[in-house]
């Protein structure tokens, strides 16, 4: 099966909301809060990183691209 | 997130010294300004300034903002603000803060889990780090952006600058995840009820709307204290004002408030108030006596 990438490909639209920094935490972990998601949120207000840690296989990429008011995320397959 | 009681941090400038306490008392007050006021209630003498977070802050949409009470020539001021602060606090296990007495100098205060730490800076080094809350005499903001309102003729009784970053130290397992699931959506769902528009400017925690009023604060709008205890954006008080959406969503992440209480709180909260006014009016009688 190919394997799938989350990338933040369109992260200077980021308006900081972190709604993809607690569904990481909700869909992966299943808890609630920030303290265990993968993806962090960095910056100053309009100029946010987005930062995602690769450590371990990320299961339902689908959902934070679904999440993102936005639209930064994009999902790889390799 | 505390279920059964209220975790206060006390904080006192001049000392440099700090303290959580345990308020089960706190509990009925649901959080935001009932907490808020009850806190300045039992502190009037002593505090300069006190912020509260909601119960929700950070889990739902839309539940974004920190509450800011403090007293101004015996005139009660309460001021909202958004960023990142209020979800923060919640989500290190911090009801509310109680900044006591009053220090020249500028104090970073940065916290994580049990462990806090005061620092003292020059005013510049202060400002170059990205602060949750950054409080000062006409200044109240989180993240350099998301404004408490205007003090303008309503200082803050502090002598430097507060900054204070919260680390979030703690989360909770989700027990009934479907649940949680399909309530957060429909709350996404939801936000055609808002009286803003969506944009893209820098948006609070948890909120996707990244509206232009996130910036200014919540000064021109008054709000029903049932969403002002969550601390609901001011702009979200049609979904926060119904008592069965909060009480569904206060159960899906495991507080057991019942009904009738929720049902209590407005009238709970605007007693205090009102012993808050009455004290405040007496220290006004006696001063121009």
């Amino acid at each position: 099966m190919p394997k799938r990438y989350l990338t933040a490909s369109r992260e200077h639209k980021c308006i900081g909301c972190q709604l993809c920094v607690l569904a990481a935490s909700r869909y992966e972990k299943r808890k609630l809060g920030a303290k265990d998601s993968f993806i962090t949120i960095k910056g100053q207000p309009g100029r946010y990183k987005i930062q995602i840690d690769y450590g371990k296989p990320i299961k339902y990429p689908e959902k934070i691209v679904k999440i993102c008011p936005q639209n930064c995320f994009d999902i790889i397959t390799s | 997130m505390n279920t059964e009681y209220k975790r206060i941090l006390y904080i006192n400038l001049a000392t440099k010294e700090y303290e959580f306490k345990i308020h089960q008392d706190l509990r009925n007050y649901l959080g935001g300004i009932g907490v808020g006021y009850k806190l300045l209630l039992d502190n009037i003498d002593e505090a300069s300034a006190i912020i509260t977070c909601g119960p929700l802050s950070g889990y739902f949409p839309y539940i974004s903002k920190a509450c800011l009470l403090y007293t101004h020539a015996n005139r009660l001021v309460e001021k909202f603000g958004g960023g990142v602060i209020a979800a923060k606090m919640n989500m290190a296990g911090i009801d509310g803060i109680v900044l006591i007495g009053n220090s020249p100098e500028n104090l970073h205060i940065s916290v994580f889990d049990q462990e806090v730490t005061i620092a003292t800076e020059t005013a510049l080094a202060l400002k170059d780090n990205q602060l949750d809350l950054a409080l000062s005499k006409k200044i109240a903001h989180s993240d350099s952006y998301f404004n408490f309102g205007s003090l303008d003729g309503l200082e803050l009784p502090l002598e430097g600058h507060v900054g204070i970053n919260i680390d979030t130290s703690s989360s909770i397992n989700m027990v009934g995840f479907y649940d949680y699931e399909k309530l957060y959506n429909t709350l996404l769902d939801d936000y055609k009820m808002l009286t803003v528009e969506p944009g893209n400017n820098p948006s609070c925690m948890g909120c996707p709307m990244g509206c232009d009023k996130s910036s200014k604060g919540e000064d021109d709008i008054n709000v029903a204290i049932l969403p002002r205890c969550l601390i609901a954006c001011g702009y979200s008080e049609e979904i926060f004002k119904h008592i069965p959406t909060v009480y569904a969503c206060l159960t899906s992440i495991g507080y057991t408030y019942h009904h009738s209480y929720l049902e209590r709180v407005p009238s709970l909260v605007g007693e205090v108030r009102a012993n808050i006014n009455e004290v405040l009016n007496k220290y006004e009688t006696i001063i121009n006596s």
